[in-house]
């Protein structure tokens, strides 16, 4: 969220002063709202929440595994995915969306306070301009690219944890590896959400 | 015997990484058998455990369990397999994060549908059985780690198993504690006429317990027998894990000198 905020400030400032030299600052709601709602605010969750939960996930998953707690749970009969995997991603595929909206929420009022000393432009005003410019299809591609990337997160760290071998040494790596991989994967996707879509749409 | 083994284990071959584990393994065990398996640091004992639940397969030969393939049961039988059979760990493999409690309702609240109050009840049998009484709200960290392998033998039984593999069960145990746990897996094979395999190392605990030895020896069951006729085994490997000397074919360092573990 902190990331969000200072991201809506540079943004407007870079956004701003650029806009400024065709005499159109008062586009910098509009482009900030629907970077954040569509791009921004679910890529910045999903990274902070891949180095967050993720790596969480796969340091208990890890180190159950290795502590052959996962096997004990396979060999009374109940199965590791129906039992450890299943509810985490549950739990981040739903927390993406809810932090993503705080996030673009932080962004937006980040960026408002940025116009409003850089830019002349009362916060009133504004948050007007953010409203009329968003449409529903925006917020929808945010909440369900975030959703998406959770479970992508998700399912990474569980891998990660639940295929570790050699040991808690073998814990720390497979950590760091979800991490990068999960981060890689996430912006990876989202490039290929957006080609996508702009061929759709466009 | 016409009867049907509980357990069989027919021409089982075993690979782990470039060690061939087990070799052409054959073995029956009967209901109401307590078979002790014997054998040096890293000759395939847990294994064999892994083998017998499906967690690990064979490369060729089949495991039994009454007229079952164990190897070719869907997901749901072989759960429902695995949830009639006890397992307890070398290590205790206590779910690190649920306390003692938590750990011994886990596999009842999962897997059956006994009402809260039952379980309740069944978990302080238990943990009363195996001298754990009063540890409920502790997690496995709070605990030595004989404790922890008391709590894992009550896990296992939380399901009324009819057939209960113990890895080491007395390993590290003192030794008042240790015959408790022995006259324990007696009194179950008594009682409920569970079966068991045992794998230890202590040779007094194993004769005091084992209605049937088998000896692992380099991926081989070399021995299998009651437990009068294995003292009096002619098979040098035998005698030299009964008699407990460094003279012998079993060497400082086998094939597998890495397997401390
Ligand atoms: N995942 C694995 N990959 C490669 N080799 C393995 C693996 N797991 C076990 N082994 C090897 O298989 C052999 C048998 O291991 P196992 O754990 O069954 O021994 P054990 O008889 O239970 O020994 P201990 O009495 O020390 O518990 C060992 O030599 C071990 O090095
Ligand atoms: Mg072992």
């Amino acid at each position: 969220m902190m990331v969000s905020f200072f991201l809506g400030l540079t943004m407007a400032l870079l956004t701003g002063d650029q806009l400024e030299k065709f005499g159109a600052e008062r586009l910098v709601p509009t482009v900030i709202s629907i970077a954040f709602t569509r791009e921004l605010g679910p890529l910045l969750t999903g990274i902070v929440l891949a180095a967050r939960i993720g790596a969480a996930y796969t340091a208990e998953l890890g180190t159950m595994q290795v502590s052959e707690e996962v096997e004990a749970i396979e060999a009374m009969g109940i199965g590791p995915l129906r039992f450890l995997v299943a509810p985490r991603l549950v739990a981040i595929a739903s927390l993406m969306p809810c932090l993503s909206v705080l996030s673009v929420v932080a962004a937006l009022i980040g960026s408002a306070l940025i116009s409003w000393s850089a830019l002349n432009l009362v916060p009133g005003a504004y948050f007007d301009a953010v409203l009329t410019s968003l449409i529903v299809s925006d917020i929808v591609t945010g909440l369900f690219k975030a959703m998406f990337f959770g479970l992508l997160i998700g399912l990474i760290a569980c891998y990660q944890g639940l295929t570790i071998i050699g040991g808690a040494e073998g814990v720390g790596k497979a950590t760091t590896d979800s991490v990068v991989i999960s981060i890689t994967t996430v912006i990876g996707f989202d490039t290929l959400f957006n080609v996508i879509l702009t061929k759709i749409t466009g | 015997m016409s009867e049907t083994p509980l357990v069989h284990l027919e021409n089982i071959v075993v690979r782990l990484g470039d060690k061939m584990v087990l070799d052409e393994i054959n073995l029956k065990v009967f209901t109401g058998d307590r078979l002790v398996i014997l054998g040096q640091s890293g000759s395939g004992k847990s294994t064999m455990l892994r083998l017998i639940l499906g967690i690990l397969r064979p490369i060729s030969g089949v495991v039994r369990y009454r007229r079952l393939q164990v190897q070719k049961l869907s997901r749901s039988k072989l759960n429902l397999f695995r949830s009639r059979v006890g397992m307890v760990y070398q290590d205790s493999a206590l779910i690190s994060s649920m306390t003692v409690r938590e750990n011994l309702a886990l596999p009842v609240e999962e897997l059956s549908r006994k009402p809260r109050k039952e379980i309740n009840a069944l978990i302080k049998e238990n943990l009363e059985m195996v001298g754990m009484s009063g540890t409920e709200e502790k997690l496995p960290s709070e605990l030595s780690g004989g404790m922890r392998k008391r709590v894992s033998l009550a896990r296992a039984m939380m399901m009324q198993p009819e057939l209960i593999l113990f890895d080491e069960p007395t390993a590290g145990l003192d030794p008042v504690i240790s015959s408790v746990i022995d006259e324990l897996m007696i009194n179950l094979s008594g009682k409920t006429n569970t079966t068991s395999i045992i794998v230890t190392h202590e040779m007094d605990s194993a004769f005091k317990v084992a209605t049937r030895m088998a000896m692992l020896y380099q991926g081989k069951i070399i021995e299998e027998t009651t437990p009068d006729r294995f003292r009096a085994s002619a098979n040098p490997v035998v005698r030299q894990f009964v008699t407990g000397t460094t003279e012998g074919p079993i060497t400082k360092t086998p094939l597998n000198a890495d397997s401390s573990k």
